[in-house]
């Protein structure tokens, strides 16, 4: 049986796809390992042939490996739509946009063979509007990213569409 | 065929030097670039409708001040960053950096970005360290 027919509060990777808008290369999140009301815990394994890592130059020492901010950022800005998604917080046909952030800190590293672990907490909500806060950890225990405040507005996926030429 | 790099990389934001010069109080940096450097990525972000991840502008910020130092740079924090409009393909950013040094060897970085239309489309202001040599 499928693990989360036991555990209803996972997703695998199935049900994170489709709950995400996102595609790869930008696809970052493989799982939901808990939710509850308005906290989450989710993941993502970072490995050597992502396409981040085409062109390091050979040979290359483990600090050039390490994962891009940018990256690590998105990834747990997904877990933050996945949250939205999860608690109902907005229509299905909406998609949470990131707008704001406030004292975020970068850590240790993240490196491939880590499984990094973002967990989120719902802070406020209203309308269209939602503020969060988290941190990310490998699965040693490593913190690589802790966010005091992250704020998305949830806007009609329609309304994003290029104006036409 | 794509240069070898130093270390893991994203996108490309820019396609030569940055224009920089001194000013009170640090250094003035800009770059203007067209969204579509990132269109590899807004293939998957998101389909139908592509937008340049926010994240993506951060980079450009660190790639931009990196660039106007000299050497790799990598983000230690985010003080406060807005994202007020979303960036489409056919837009171009403009970007204007007040690079300025910082506690333990770090350097500050203000930053805003506009549309070529004019309208603000984000301000930044982060925390920048020195990558070790790898």
């Amino acid at each position: 049986m499928p693990d989360h027919l036991d555990h209803p509060d996972r997703l695998d990777h199935s049900q994170v796809r489709a709950r995400l808008r996102q595609r790869p290369p930008m696809l970052l999140l493989d799982t939901v390992r808990s939710h509850q009301g308005g906290t989450l815990v989710a993941t993502k394994a970072i490995t050597g042939g992502e396409d981040c890592y085409r062109d390091l130059a050979d040979p290359a020492g483990i600090d050039a490996f390490a994962y891009p901010q940018a990256l690590l950022l998105e990834s747990f800005g997904q877990a933050v739509s996945l949250l939205w998604s999860l608690a109902q917080l907005g229509p299905a046909d909406e998609v949470p946009l990131m707008v704001g952030l406030r004292d975020l800190a970068y850590g240790a590293p993240a490196l491939p063979g880590d499984v990094l672990e973002h967990h989120v907490t719902l802070r406020h909500h209203s309308g269209q509007v939602g503020e969060f806060t988290g941190h990310t950890e490998t699965g040693d225990g490593r913190t690589v990213l802790t966010v005091e405040s992250i704020m998305v507005v949830s806007r009609p996926a329609a309304s994003l569409l290029s104006p036409a030429p | 065929m794509p240069t070898a790099t130093r270390t893991a990389k994203v996108f490309d934001a820019l396609e030569r030097a940055p224009h920089s010069e001194p000013v009170a109080g640090g250094t003035r940096v800009t770059v203007r670039l067209p969204v579509t450097r990132a269109a590899a990525q807004m293939v998957g972000h998101y389909p139908g409708f592509p937008i340049m991840p926010g994240v993506l502008l951060l980079d450009t910020v660190r790639q931009a001040a990196a660039a106007a130092v000299g050497t790799d740079l990598a983000l230690a924090g985010i003080g406060r960053a807005r994202f007020t409009r979303p960036l489409l393909p056919g837009d171009e950013l403009h970007l204007s950096l007040l690079i300025s040094p910082a506690k333990d060897g770090r350097v500050a970085v203000r930053a805003a970005a506009t549309r070529a239309d004019g309208l603000a489309a984000a301000q930044l202001s982060v925390t920048l360290q020195e990558v070790a040599d790898a």
